[in-house]
């Protein structure tokens, strides 16, 4: 083609050729707007960085009952060969849980967990309504939450709260209604550990005098963790948490050179995770992954 | 496209959808015909960066919707973009629905033809970078002969120069990199 053109020609074609400050500004343009909107690509879609793992004698009928007490969605059911449920994901206003049957590897454990709701009374008296047993009746708390507890027939606790001195139902810098909540012998050893393992950042700590951890809310990538050191009734509960990160292997090496015990080793799995295992010195067991695409939850 | 260009293009594809920031390199490669096919339909400069703007902004944010039905991803944007350049003209009185791609996919002729040119629009980065400056100001940037001595502080004679060098040097590559 190119022969046929001559020098004025040639100046013709040019002549629409692009701007490079429109070129690069459009660039700009697109890269805002992709930062802006783009969750983590190694978290798997459907799930943030954190979601708890619950382990429980009768999934199904924890399902039936988070379905009732909290208006929880089943997004994800995946029986085994004997009905139990090997893993389930369900949904409580866009916070993720994901469920499975206790087995001999991982038997159940209950865990606890810290729910935000526009109206506390309504869903702590539901709760009870539909078979949980009362930890403590709903109480203004000094941390600003209108707040009851109630424990469910599988033994997981729900801290049930509606904050009221903001302007939403959630204390600032929480943007999810689902946290775990750990209650911790060494709770400031722990925030460390978290640090170094995964570069967990603090939201808030609130220190006794004496400089024990009263409450401490941690960031995980978009999620958050909660926990208290462990004292009275509010003892260990060590649980399964589900962590994306986006590196699975050095995640996984830093956690067992901050002193977490390895479980399983980083692999490839057939859902398109990469995933590995470990165990903190304080027994939660830390599903770590990367996602690498694949199937979708 | 050959097959390694095929499978490259694929696996960028793949990692855009899996990531939208990941858009950019798909952006870089496309620029200029996405840009080409504009500019071969719409005249005024301003509404030709407005559209490919547009085209842009819709290719990402549709982008999961794309799928291999043995048609480059090239296809696709120029059919976003014959969308665009119609609801211009045409008046966007009715908000087009992404999945209706209509019109059908342009003449093999006119991709052939924006295909060339876009290659010719990367050719002016490879050139050497007082030639390259000159193409840019000149054409680029709609600068005259005076204009652009004026911003490299050379003289008039001296840009005529460079222009009508780095004229040439396009044309000859054009012709070597026929295939």
């Amino acid at each position: 083609m190119a022969e046929n053109f001559t020098l004025d020609q040639m100046a013709a074609l040019l002549a629409g050729m692009p701007s490079a400050s429109f070129r690069s500004k459009l660039r700009t343009e697109l890269e805002r707007k992709t930062g802006m909107t783009t969750k983590a690509s190694y978290v798997r879609p459907g799930l943030t960085a954190l979601t708890p793992y619950l382990i429980v004698e009768g999934a199904a009928q924890f399902i039936e009952f988070a379905k009732q007490a909290f208006g929880a969605t089943e997004i994800l059911r995946m029986p085994g060969p004997d009905g139990r449920i090997m893993h389930a994901q369900i949904d409580i206003a866009g916070s993720a849980i994901e469920v499975a049957d206790g087995n001999d590897r991982y038997p159940s454990r209950p865990a606890a967990l810290h729910l935000y709701v526009p109206d506390s009374g309504e869903v702590y008296r539901r709760a009870l309504a539909t078979g949980a047993g009362s930890l403590y009746p709903l109480t203004a708390q000094p941390y600003g939450e209108l707040e009851g507890s109630v424990k469910d027939s599988f033994g997981n606790h729900w801290y049930v709260g509606t904050y009221q001195q903001g302007m939403g139902y959630r204390h600032e810098g929480l943007t999810q209604d689902v946290t775990a909540y750990l209650h911790i012998e060494g709770a400031g050893r722990m925030i460390e550990f978290l640090k170094a393992a995964f570069g967990a950042r603090e939201i808030l700590i609130d220190r006794t005098p004496d400089g024990a951890v009263r409450h401490a809310k941690i960031r995980l990538g978009d999620s958050a963790l909660e926990m208290s050191e462990a004292h009275g009734q509010w003892q260990p509960m060590p649980c399964g948490l589900h962590l994306y990160v986006e590196d699975c292997d050095a995640a996984f090496e830093r956690a067992v050179a901050a002193g977490a015990t390895p479980v399983s080793p980083p692999a490839d799995q057939f859902y398109g995770d990469r995933a590995a295992e470990v165990a903190d010195p304080f027994g939660n067991s830390w599903f770590i992954a990367t996602f690498k695409g694949g199937v979708q939850s | 496209m050959n097959d390694p260009e095929r499978e490259r293009e694929e696996r960028l594809l793949e990692a855009a959808q899996r990531d939208p920031r990941r858009f950019g390199e798909l952006y870089e490669r496309h620029f200029e015909r996405v840009y080409a096919f504009i500019a071969g339909r719409v005249k005024e400069r301003a509404v030709v960066e407005d559209l490919t703007a547009q085209v842009f902004h819709r290719a990402l944010e549709n982008l999961a919707r794309f799928e291999w039905r043995g048609k480059p991803f090239a296809s696709w944007l120029y059919r976003i973009a014959a969308n665009a350049i119609a609801d211009h003209f045409h008046g966007a009185a009715r908000e087009r629905s992404f999945d209706d791609l209509e019109p059908a996919a342009a003449p093999e002729r006119e991709i052939e033809q924006v295909e060339w040119r876009a290659r010719l629009f990367r050719m002016v980065e490879e050139l050497p970078p007082d030639q390259r400056h000159v193409i840019g100001l000149r054409f680029g940037e709609e600068k005259s002969i005076r204009d652009t001595a004026e911003r490299l502080q050379r003289s008039e004679g001296a840009v005529k120069q460079l222009q009508m060098r780095a004229l040439r040097t396009l044309r000859a590559r054009m012709e070597g990199s026929r295939g």
